[in-house]
């Protein structure tokens, strides 16, 4: 596997105040990355241990997913590669050779990498990055109580 | 002694002080909580050290932080400000700790004003977000015009719960109390014109005790003025009336702080959703035992991509090759979204994080373990699971955004 190389100098926050909806996060992402951001669904039965990945270009990252998941699982998923786009994690030239076993890079293909449900810590470091997307989602359209505000 | 003269206001006294005592410290827990989970990047990102979520994501419209260290704030300010009356601690010792001479008198003063200015500015970041804040030079300025008048007291010691009356022969003990009682009005009087728009029956509460010490502070500075200037029996009143009016009113304000937080943290619906966390964790542990019993066959190809294809033209899109995938030894343990390194931990976020969270996390732990071991999820199971995602976003936001 390729060395594991920070995309940024510096730590940087991504902001989702004000985002309530996916496409509103899917601008939001492509802006903080920098490249326009595609989600393409696979139905077939080839996935194996992978439940997303996402192939990058010089001009573009396509996010993969499954068709057989449930909509909030395929939600997950998807938010858990814009977790390594947002988070800088196993970015450059690098082609994960967990995943060159079970993809066929295309011609273009400047990184592939995937959900393909490794434990390590970059792969639970995009994990807790979907959740908390998630679960930012989820209270957007919540009325604010009180209590959750001051003692959550 | 005050107290001693007047038993119901003792008994308000430790009242508030329980209920601060439990606010507190639920609010310190929680912050303890957040700030517990490290997302382990230090290999990984520049800087070498490890983040947490919250601080690499930012996820909400309003200012939590601050909320938060306000009312935790406020709750430490106000507990501190009783244990300094002398309810728990004998006052004798608290003006020792503090340099003798009554200055533990000062000290109840200027704990009191912090902690109403922490919960006023709790209430304004809550209920008023957008208005104006006023900066912490300003509470400086307030403590120090509240001091200043103090200092020109004479004769101070020793030490007396009756300070204020035993000194009321001296104009500066009057500045002091009147400048002191002034402050604690105007902050109060700002809670309640910013309260005064809401809708929310609860706010009604917080209203009629703020209301309370407001008159607490108009009493005290009608005692202070009569005593000085004409001692009697109306001054006696006035005297009295001030701790059962602030600590009244402090106590309608607590126990609303209190209703609010058993009512809106929805203790009864927390029981469910922990009640499904069960359900679904035995679950999980069932598809646990039948994945290390299985062997997963090798994955069959099949050729993706319909849209990239198209999209990209000539260009070759990545695809699947599962003809070369062989699956891994369903014995391998799957992407784990519930911390797995201690049984103690486990348990610990188990009960202690939101118990929706958790629903939800253990959902996806069970789906990443079946995908990872190749076991299919059986139809009561499946609809175990969707019942729990229906409450969740899902992908089909996309299009409803």
């Amino acid at each position: 596997m390729a060395s594991l190389k920070p995309k940024k100098d510096s730590v940087q926050q991504f902001d989702l105040r004000g985002v309530t909806s996916f496409d509103q996060l899917l601008e939001k992402v492509s802006t903080f990355y920098g490249k326009p951001i595609h989600l393409e669904a696979l139905g077939e039965d080839a996935w194996g241990p992978l439940t997303a990945f996402l192939d990058e270009t010089p001009e573009e990252v396509t996010v993969f997913y499954r068709t057989q998941d449930s909509p909030q699982y395929q939600l997950q998923c998807i938010c858990h590669e814009f977790g390594h786009l947002v988070l800088g994690t196993g970015c450059g030239l690098s082609i994960d050779e967990s995943v060159a076993s079970q993809v066929e890079i295309g011609d273009r293909s400047i990184r592939v990498q995937a959900r393909d449900l490794r434990d390590t810590a970059e792969e639970r470091a995009a994990e807790e990055f979907a959740f908390a997307v998630i679960r930012h989602l989820r209270n957007a359209g919540r009325e604010k109580s009180l209590a959750a505000v001051i003692w959550a | 002694m005050i107290f001693g003269a007047s038993p119901v206001a003792l008994l308000l006294a430790w009242t508030v002080l329980i209920i601060l005592c439990v606010l507190f410290s639920l609010r310190g827990w929680a912050l303890m909580r957040a700030g517990s989970a490290t997302l382990g990047l230090r290999r990984l990102l520049p800087s070498r050290r490890d983040f947490t979520i919250r601080e690499l994501v930012r996820v909400s419209d309003d200012k939590p932080n601050n909320l938060s260290v306000s009312s935790l704030a406020a709750a430490f300010f106000g507990v501190m400000a009783i244990l300094s009356l002398g309810v728990v601690v004998p006052l004798g010792l608290v003006d020792a700790m503090v340099g003798g001479s009554n200055v533990a008198n000062l000290v109840q003063s200027l704990l009191t004003v912090c902690a109403f200015w922490s919960f006023r500015s709790a209430v304004r970041a809550f209920v008023a977000p957008e208005g104006r804040s006023y900066r912490t030079r300003l509470l400086i300025v307030l403590l120090v015009a509240i001091a200043v008048p103090f200092l020109f007291i004479t004769d101070r010691g020793p030490t007396s719960t009756q300070f204020m009356s035993e000194h009321a022969d001296q104009l500066a003990n009057v500045v002091y109390n009147v400048v002191y009682m002034s402050v604690l009005a105007w902050i109060v009087g700002d809670m309640i014109w910013t309260l005064r728009r809401s809708a929310r029956s609860i706010y009604g509460a917080f209203l009629v005790g703020l209301a309370l010490v407001l008159l607490s502070c108009v009493d005290e500075i009608i005692y202070i003025c009569v005593e000085h200037f004409w001692p009697g029996p109306v001054a006696e009143a006035t005297y009295y009336a001030f701790y059962v009016l602030f600590f009244g009113g402090i106590l309608v304000v607590a126990a609303g702080w209190t209703w609010v937080l058993v009512s809106e943290r929805n203790y009864v619906g927390g029981l469910v959703w922990r009640a499904r966390s069960t359900a679904l964790a035995l679950l999980l542990l069932r598809i646990r035992r039948t994945a290390m019993r299985t062997k997963p066959e090798a994955d069959v190809i099949a050729d993706p991509r319909p849209r990239a294809a198209a999209r990209l033209g000539a260009r070759r899109a990545p695809r699947l090759k599962g003809s070369k995938y062989v699956a891994p030894r369903s014995s391998l343990p799957a992407l784990s979204v519930i911390p797995t390194d201690t049984a103690r931990e486990t348990i610990r976020t188990l009960l202690g994080a939101n118990s929706e969270d958790v629903a939800y996390r253990l959902v996806v732990q069970i789906r990443n373990t079946a995908t990872r071991s190749g076991v299919e999820i059986a139809g009561h199971d499946e609809a175990r699971l969707t019942r729990v995602e229906a409450l969740f976003p899902g992908f089909a936001l996309r299009s409803q955004g």
